[in-house]
């Protein structure tokens, strides 16, 4: 259980002559960012206690959601609040999680020791588990005198409870609301190659890498790595960011990336009207965000195949649930599943994730598709619409009007709508040949639909076109990039850092668009590690502009 | 839960009439199916054109004895079909006049309990001293499985069918547990969806249409997965089932239909096998020279199946179904029904004895569009042994060695 995945992963021996290796001279000295302090993510908490104590420890945690900042969610976690409710969620878990850990069934593997009298304290075996488990749950090494300090504790609350195991709860539940295992506080120190600046120290470099790869607090292997300030050797940094990438737990952290950048936390959300989408069984959209991170892990780990084959594969995972919507067999369990060339499903656009979150509880939204195209995929920035919009020909339309096209084309006659529907619609009416709910139409109240439309100059007549045009995108890894930097180190991306980025694009490029050696790169560049005063890192949302003058109407 | 269910059989089981689909010899008969002239506008409604691969399965979502009874225009019941009035003398009534206590008399659970318990599972043929109540009524739903029309038979509520054969509808119309409200009726479909054995499945293949086609290959199977209810709380369409070819071998028989109009209609073919299990025990049911006259959608199946159920295996799997504790309170009384059932028999004569075997019947089924995945051959040609003795090959040796 507290096997080190670091040796797991080194174990699978990927290849390191197949990574990028750091660019040393790409970044200028005012590239980094601010030191953070950091929330950790629901599923990071969860992550972190599984881990260690084994995933038979149920940890019901759902913190209070995260701001999605400049298109990432994971920046949010720097900006987040903590609020008395969220507090108290805090305890509950600490509760519930540190009783298990004591129970009869538990502590026979979890603790290095039997106490002499489990009916009292017992300060050495209570030194021997708590140091392990601080020593892994806090994200910076507390001071010796708080070691002594919790196991003095342990023993006071053991002899009053006359259990020595009741003791050591009591003390475990008060370690999981440390400040110190719920908050990430990144220190910075000088950085001794370049005099004047600063660096994340040791540890805080240590979080950064496991955060961003694994979704979970650094193990015991890498806390150790840290603890001999490796991570400051550039080969040896190196050879931990290989094991890292090779390990298991690699999928993890890549799941909850892809899962940020796409939106698919809305999946938690998500609900039809049953009577217009009664295929949308319960718990379908759950299954539907499986589904999509299924493929991105397949395609992009499994396969370690190009980022942008997303886009455009007809190979999938189908669920028995999944198949009642897509109408395709499904056995039980999860399989892979090639839609044929047919189904006109290629590319996770066209899975049901994307199409069911970007649309309306009884009505697609070509709108809102290509809305969502357009940020969460091209990182490209859609304004609101203005607040006297008339969306009357789109919410209550003429009822000769069929087709999302038929009805957009009207709303499009309104000149203060007209100039950002074209950035828009034209990728979202692809997608109409799927319904509100994903699945597959030809029809919209009895009228053809017509799914040609145009990517930034490209045409295409269906939503294959649009998968290639994707796909051929230039903007579309770059999207990814930056995504992936702001996720990694929970910021809005500096300007000071488009050196950085236009490395990273490179060396995507020229490595095929596979994620291990982009996520090596970003991990090995001094953009990731060093720190930069806030002054010098202005948040400035540097996603792509669309050059047009007026705002889009987000709801139709 | 089943309030439709005569607003059903009008829609669909009223539109039979006979189109001479076929002639098929049994017992020197002649028997014609019957098929519906007209298609409704559903069926209207869906391109006529193939479905994938030409083939298209449903799962039986709902399935139950065809009994028909007479309602006024506004919906309430008539009772016209039984002119003597419900029966009224159950499982409970029988045992208290066979038994009475009024005098403090004392009866030995040997001579009591367990002797009306000897009655239901030794059935006899000899005469019943508590009075039945028959379907007195001209009017019924099924079909003409004959050919024939007989002073026996049933019209159609509609006027339009002559000949129907469904003397267990003339056994059991009059017994509160088949007929609307009853809790044998509201349990068959909670039956039907929570337990796995009943997952009849009817796959059509060789399907150029589903409007019109006329010749089609029909398919019965047992299937292995769940019924999937959809958002509405409907049996979704378009779920996926496995064919259970291992145990299952008994459940599939072919028959060879055509559609007409949107309507599947059969010639009489082998048994129709049906797995029937409630929340204790599970059993299976035939009727023989089945045939289906189905309302065909890509989504859904609407129709009736009709033939000659075997009377042994079927009674025998309602008692085994249903405890005196459960017919009691539809006022079924086992040892009268497996009475009447030999008596009004129509068809199978016993070759030693000549007494009919099977009696004439429908079934009332519904069913949802499966996609439906059949086992690797070297599966499907597995040898799994000995087949259950109540749904043998031969059924009528079946039938005999019951005895």
């Amino acid at each position: 259980m507290l096997a080190a995945a670091l040796l797991v992963g080194s174990a699978l021996g990927v290849s390191h002559s197949t990574f990028a290796e750091p660019a040393k001279d790409a970044v200028a000295a005012d590239v980094g960012t601010s030191k953070r302090l950091r929330l950790l993510t629901t599923q990071q908490y969860v992550n972190t206690i599984q881990y260690f104590f084994g995933a038979d420890i149920k940890v019901d945690a759902k913190f209070a959601p995260l701001t999605r900042t400049d298109g990432v969610l994971m920046a949010g976690t720097s900006v987040a609040g903590v609020s008395d409710a969220q507090i108290e969620t805090y305890q509950k878990i600490a509760n519930i999680v540190s009783t298990q850990v004591v129970d009869a069934r538990h502590r026979e593997t979890l603790f290095p020791c039997k106490p002499l009298d489990d009916k009292t304290a017992d300060n050495a075996c209570a030194t021997k588990f708590l140091t392990r488990v601080i020593d892994y749950l806090y994200f910076i090494p507390p001071p010796k005198e708080h070691y002594v300090k919790m196991v003095n504790e342990a023993g006071v609350a053991a002899k009053r409870l006359n259990d020595f195991y009741a003791g050591i709860q009591v003390v475990l539940e008060s370690v999981l609301l440390n400040p110190d295992v719920l908050l990430v506080v990144e220190s910075e120190e000088p950085d001794p190659r370049h005099p004047g600046h600063m660096r994340l120290d040791s540890y805080s470099q240590a979080s950064r890498l496991s955060l961003f790869l694994w979704n979970a607090a650094p193990d015991p292997a890498l806390r150790a790595v840290a603890n001999r300030g490796d991570l400051f050797d550039s080969k040896k940094r190196a050879r931990v960011v290989d094991s890292m990438l090779a390990s298991p737990r690699l999928e993890t952290g890549v799941r909850a990336f892809f899962d940020d950048m796409f939106g698919l936390e809305g999946t938690e959300t998500l609900s039809k009207d049953a009577t217009v989408y009664p295929y949308f069984l319960g718990g379908i959209a759950a299954e539907a965000r499986e589904q999509t991170l299924r493929t991105v892990v397949d395609q992009l780990l499994k396969r370690d195949g190009d980022y942008r084959d997303l886009f455009t594969s007809r190979e999938t995972f189908m669920s028995p649930t999944l198949g009642i919507l897509y109408g395709v067999k499904a056995l039980p369990g999860w399989r892979a599943y090639e839609f044929p060339p047919e189904a006109h499903r290629a590319g996770i656009l066209t899975q049901a994730s994307f199409l069911a979150l970007n649309s309306h509880s009884t009505r697609s939204s070509a709108t809102l598709r290509g809305k969502a195209l357009r940020e969460l995929i091209l990182c490209q920035k859609v304004p609101p619409p203005p607040a006297n919009v008339d969306f009357s020909a789109v919410e209550n339309p003429d009822p000769k009007l069929k087709t999302a096209r038929q009805r957009l084309d009207l709303h499009r006659q309104n000149p203060v709508c007209a100039g950002c529907h074209k950035i828009t619609d034209p990728m979202g009416l692809a997608l109409e040949n799927f319904d509100g709910a994903g699945r597959y139409r030809t029809d919209e109240k009895g009228a053809p639909i017509d799914a040609s439309g145009s990517l930034d100059g490209k045409a295409f007549t269906d939503v294959e076109g649009l998968g290639q045009a994707l796909h051929d995108s230039p903007i579309l890894p770059t999207c990814l990039v930056r995504r992936a930097f702001s996720y990694a180190t929970a910021g809005v991306v500096p300007m000071s850092a488009d050196p950085a980025l236009a490395q990273f694009n490179k060396t995507f490029a020229s490595e095929g668009y596979r994620l291990r050696p982009l996520l090596k790169a970003i991990t090995l560049n001094d953009a990731f590690s060093k720190v930069i005063e806030p002054s010098a890192a202005p948040a400035a949302e540097k996603s792509a502009s669309i050059p047009h003058p007026e705002k889009v109407a987000s709801n139709p | 839960m089943k309030t439709q269910r005569s607003v059903l059989r009008k829609a669909w089981l009223g539109s039979a009439v006979i189109a001479g689909f076929g002639v098929a010899a049994l017992g020197g008969a002649s028997i014609a199916v019957g098929a519906s002239e007209t298609a409704t506008a559903e069926h209207a409604a869906f391109p006529d054109v193939a479905p994938p691969d030409r083939t298209i399965a449903y799962a039986f979502t709902e399935r139950m004895e065809a009994v028909y009874q007479a309602k006024d225009k506004d919906g309430k019941e008539t009772r016209e079909e039984c002119a003597n009035g419900l029966n009224e003398s159950g499982a409970r009534e029988q045992f208290a006049e066979s038994f009475p206590q009024t005098d403090g008399k004392k009866w030995k659970l040997a001579e009591s309990h367990v002797a009306r318990e000897a009655e239901i599972w030794f059935p006899n043929t000899g005469p019943d001293k508590f009075p039945f109540k028959e379907v007195t009524g001209k009017l019924s739903y099924g079909l003409n499985l004959d050919g024939k029309v007989k002073a026996s038979d049933f019209t159609s509520p509609d006027g339009k069918v002559q000949g129907i054969d469904n003397q267990f509808y003339r056994a059991v119309g009059c017994i509160a547990s088949y007929r609307e409200g009853s809790s044998q009726l509201l349990f068959y479909e909670e039956y039907l969806e929570g337990k796995q054995f009943n997952r009849n499945i009817v796959e059509l293949t060789d399907v150029d249409s589903l409007q019109n086609d006329d010749d089609v290959t029909v398919t019965t199977y047992r299937g292995l997965d769940p019924l999937v209810k959809d958002a509405k709380g409907d049996f979704a369409a378009n779920a996926t089932q496995r064919v259970d070819a291992v145990f299952g071998k008994d459940f599939i028989q072919t028959f060879k239909g055509r559609i007409v109009n949107g309507v599947l209609t059969t010639a009489p073919g082998p048994d129709f096998v049906w797995a029937n299990e409630n929340h204790t025990d599970a059993s299976t049911e035939f009727m023989r020279a089945a045939r289906f006259e189905l309302h065909l959608t890509p989504e859904r199946m609407e129709g009736v199946i009709g033939g000659y159920l075997d009377v042994e295996t079927g009674y025998r799997a309602m008692i085994k179904r249903y405890g005196t504790h459960q017919i009691s309170y539809g006022k079924l009384a086992a040892g009268s029904l497996y009475k009447v059932l030999r008596r009004l028999a129509d068809a199978y004569p016993d070759p030693v004895t000549g007494e009919n075997t099977a009696i004439s019947s429908a079934l009332e089924v519904k069913g949802a569009s499966v996609h439906l995945v059949h086992p690797d051959k070297k599966v499907a040609d597995a040898d799994t042994g000995t087949r259950p003795k109540q749904v043998a090959a031969n059924s009528e040796q079946a039938t005999i060695e019951k005895r």
